[in-house]
């Protein structure tokens, strides 16, 4: 049985089981876009929570449950940016003192990516760290695959400019 | 930077663990949803005024509407009958109370009373739609359509409509519109009892040619697969009121 109509009829197992298939990528997804753990949380939470709603227009025949809730993550995320200014959170400190260098790198490279413009990114994060084919990429953004494509590049071209500075070929003309 | 070196750095960006607390919260807002309604009961109760507004209006409406189709007509006699629905396990139950008359041949409902909600609601629904087609049909049809649609005699069992052909042979011949299957009187009033066939069903009216072959008794039955036919429908009068100052409208026998 299909297991967004067993969670809709009362089945708490089969909501479980569908959270537990799907909450880490979107938490992920989530994350990329606002930056903010506490924001992912709230995402993914209403994620979740709006499939059992009465007005949810979740067609099973014409989406797979997967794209559904990663469209929803995205909007909702989308949502929370355009309300407040973003910033990444504080990454958890990682204790032995060689790891300070890879610490400022990841910081730089998470505030790059939170900088692309947000139509760049959100194909971004779902093209490179959650290794979307790009057909379901147009899906989830509602966008033709050319799209998808072009912002994809756009958003790789930018990315290399911004990070240069880090590109191992450059640390050794340096 | 070539694309394996910024995929590189991308991949330096890791990600925070999922909050220990996340499936619960979850599981707290499964739990604390909103009941699914089958019939949400803002949407029902909406439907409910805005359907009890229009039937007002239409009531309203009605007399007025009515004079302007046609003259003014006082009723020299009205009966009050019965709709019973007859279920495939035998049991019955009262589908309407009809208060209605004969004008020229056509049986004209006055008012229908209905026991549930459900067949209020559709009784509502059929005699704004027979306001609303008395009042469009002169736009939708030819003259001689109309002409011919309104010589045509018509009687009804609740939600079933019969039409009997023209209304002024049905007068003329005493109300003999086919095989005469059956005499009776009923409520003091001598009836003749045609049938008529439709695919898999019959269907039999008692008319009284003294009350201008109002149907005293209508019955609708459904043939078996054995031949044999079961009872689905039954309009029965159970009251025959005569206006004061008014005789019934006799039936126009031909001489012979």
């Amino acid at each position: 049985m299909d297991l967004v109509k067993a969670a809709r009829k009362g089945e708490e197992a089969a909501f479980l089981q569908l959270f537990d298939e799907h909450h880490v990528p979107l938490f992920r997804f989530a994350y990329r876009l606002t930056g903010s753990v506490a924001d992912a949380e709230d995402i993914v939470q209403e994620c979740f929570l709006s499939l059992l709603r009465p007005e949810c227009t979740y067609d099973p025949k014409r989406t797979p449950v997967r794209t559904y809730l990663f469209g929803i993550v995205r909007n909702q995320s989308l949502k929370r940016l355009r309300k407040s200014d973003f910033g990444v959170d504080a990454t958890p400190a990682r204790s032995p003192e060689s790891e300070i260098l890879r610490n400022e790198m990841e910081d730089t490279v998470a505030r790059a990516v939170m900088e692309l413009p947000d139509i760049q990114r959100e194909v971004l994060v779902l093209a490179h760290y959650e290794q979307m084919p790009l057909a379901e990429i147009a899906q989830v953004l509602g966008l033709e695959l050319g799209a998808v494509k072009s912002r994809l590049q756009r958003a790789r071209a930018s990315l290399k400019e911004m990070l240069a500075a880090y590109a191992p070929g450059l640390e050794r003309k340096r | 930077m070539n694309d394996t070196e910024l995929d590189k750095l991308l991949n330096t960006w890791s990600m925070p663990p999922v909050p220990a607390s996340l499936r619960a919260d979850v599981r707290v807002g499964f739990h604390a949803r909103p009941e699914r309604r089958k019939f949400p009961v803002v949407r029902v109760l909406i439907a409910a005024v805005s359907i009890g507004v229009f039937l007002l209006a239409v009531t309203l409406a009605l007399p007025q509407t009515l004079s302007l189709v046609s003259p003014p007509v006082r009723p020299p006699y009205i009966v009050d009958s019965d709709v019973v629905r007859y279920a495939n396990d035998g049991t019955s139950s009262v589908e309407v109370h009809v208060v209605s008359y004969n004008n020229n041949g056509s049986e004209i409902v006055l008012y229908e009373v209905a026991p549930s909600f459900l067949t209020a609601i559709r009784v509502g629904l059929e005699a704004a739609g027979s306001v609303v087609g008395r009042l469009t049909l002169p736009f939708v049809v030819s003259p001689e359509q109309l002409r011919s649609l309104r010589s045509t005699a018509l009687v009804t069992a609740g939600f079933e409509h019969y039409r009997l052909g023209s209304a002024a042979a049905l007068l003329n011949t005493g109300c003999v519109i086919g095989t005469v299957v059956d005499r009776e009187t009923i409520l003091a009033y001598p009836t003749v009892a045609v049938r008529q066939f439709d695919g898999g069903r019959r269907t039999t009216l008692w008319m009284a040619p003294d009350l201008g072959c109002f149907a005293l008794r209508i019955t609708t039955e459904e043939r078996r697969p054995d031949g044999t036919f079961r009872l689905v429908r039954k309009k029965q009068a159970a009251k025959v009121t005569l206006t004061p100052g008014k005789t019934a409208v006799m039936s126009r026998r031909k001489p012979g």
